[in-house]
């Protein structure tokens, strides 16, 4: 142990350690949020991803194939050759449609927001534990992406973007407790924020506390963001009131949302660049 | 031996090496390549990371440890988190083999056990999930990933094998 303390290893491990705790701190202080040595090798590793993502999703096509043609082999090659081409069009076409929908939604949100500027952007990584929704987009810094930039699909909030590199960003999703957003209820126009905790991340969901005896929400109230804080572009959907619960640790009740989408599941989104009455 | 034997072959080591660590970090990272059978993770990087550092020296086993959890680092908001525990684990699993342990299919196991059961419990622990998460996700993903961790063993020693031999030859 003594002559482990004593070695070169020790003492190098000891100056990384300090330095990537440096570069820790460094990135609260940087504009893209992510630490120095991070950013070099996501320069490097994005591109990779991007493509590992590429080959995701070509081999649950060929997944499919397989499987179909070798059921139908036994009975005709011909056909099971067609069979697994239709499906391989039909994987395509299930993308395109899924692509459709999402700009088609978006166009509508901007034809009446003139004021917002889009990036479409692939979702090419997640945290592997959930990590309260965290994933990785193939747009970064190059594309005219910044730190806070709001990310959707379609009319639905999704969370915000927490650290860029020229060509990939990490976004905070609405299941991470430390994402406050100024709301309001649709039917009521009552202003509230919503956030959430580990256990409602974890089923998905998030929350509006601090609700009064005299709040109006109720099940099925649609909640929207307000814009006040300028981090966000008003009227966009959070989610759906599911229930009102009694808060244990106050006198005040909280209503649990459902998002508008699941975040575990989106493949591709929009980020938000720039809007009216955004903040800088 | 010779030193120009030794300097011709060593490149070829580390290309290999850290190869298979960027692969790993892609197959762990990207959306959908790895499977999630009953939802359990697999954490392929801390069993890379303990098994290549049994095959090299602390600065090595630091190095390939420092890189696996940069990659890491890349696909999620933890600000260099991975990389220094997995710095610290290299090291660590390097010292110990050159030391006190030898290098065997069981002590990577116990190592990789002992790794990803700290990198578990502790992501448990600062997300503040509950007792069923730890049964339903942590237990699972902590079993689920060190299967991999023969495979590794296997990978990482051939990867030292070969050149060891081309040297000795």
């Amino acid at each position: 142990m003594k002559a482990f303390l004593k070695s070169t290893a020790f003492r190098v491990l000891v100056i990384v350690l300090l330095l990537l705790a440096l570069g820790s701190v460094l990135a609260g202080f940087l504009p893209s949020g992510s630490t120095p040595a991070n950013s070099v090798v996501s320069a490097v590793f994005s591109p990779l991803q991007s493509i590992a993502a590429m080959a995701a999703e070509r081999l649950n096509v060929f997944a499919l194939s397989f499987r179909s043609a070798s059921v139908l082999a036994e009975e005709n090659a011909r056909l099971a050759e067609e069979n697994a081409k239709i499906k391989e069009e039909l994987v395509d076409y299930a993308q395109a449609k899924e692509k459709i929908e999402l700009y088609e939604a978006f166009y509508e949100l901007k034809s009446q927001n003139d004021d917002y500027k889009p990036v479409a952007a692939a979702v090419v990584g997640r945290a592997p534990d959930g990590g309260y929704g965290v994933f990785t987009l193939n747009r970064g810094t190059a594309h005219g992406i910044k730190v806070g930039c709001p990310v959707v699909y379609g009319k639905n909030l999704i969370g915000t973007v927490a650290a860029c590199s020229a060509n990939s960003s990490t976004v905070n999703t609405l299941l991470n407790p430390e994402l406050n957003v100024g709301a309001y209820a649709l039917n009521s126009a009552e202003e509230l924020f919503t956030t959430t905790d580990p256990e409602l991340a974890a089923q998905g969901l998030c929350k509006a506390p601090g609700l009064t005896a005299g709040s109006m929400l109720a099940a099925n109230s649609v909640i929207c963001t307000s814009g006040v804080t300028g981090k966000f572009p008003r009227g966009l959907i959070i989610g759906t009131v599911t229930e009102i619960l009694d808060d244990p640790t106050s006198i005040s009740a909280y209503a649990v949302i459902a998002p508008g989408t699941l975040i575990a599941q989106v493949r591709d989104v929009i980020i938000i660049t720039a809007f009216d009455g955004m903040e800088n | 031996m010779s030193k120009s034997r030794r300097d011709y072959t060593r490149p070829k080591h580390i290309a290999a090496a850290a190869g298979l660590i960027i692969l790993t970090a892609l197959l762990q990272t990207t959306d959908g390549l790895f499977p999630r059978p009953f939802g359990a993770a697999a954490f392929l990087l801390i069993p890379a990371a303990v098994c290549c550092a049994m095959f090299e020296n602390e600065l090595a086993g630091l190095t390939y440890g420092l890189l696996a959890g940069l990659l890491w680092d890349c696909a999620n908001l933890r600000l260099n988190f991975h990389a220094i525990f997995l710095c610290i684990i290299g090291c660590a699993v390097s010292a110990v083999v050159r030391r006190k342990m030898r290098n065997t299919l069981a002590a990577a196991m116990l190592l990789s056990a002992l790794a990803l059961f700290g990198y578990l419990l502790a992501a448990w622990v600062f997300a503040g999930h509950t007792a069923a998460a730890f049964v339903r996700f942590t237990l699972p993903s902590l079993a689920y990933s060190l299967l991999f961790t023969p495979l590794y063993y296997a990978l990482f020693g051939a990867i030292s094998k070969r050149w060891r031999i081309r040297m000795a030859a």
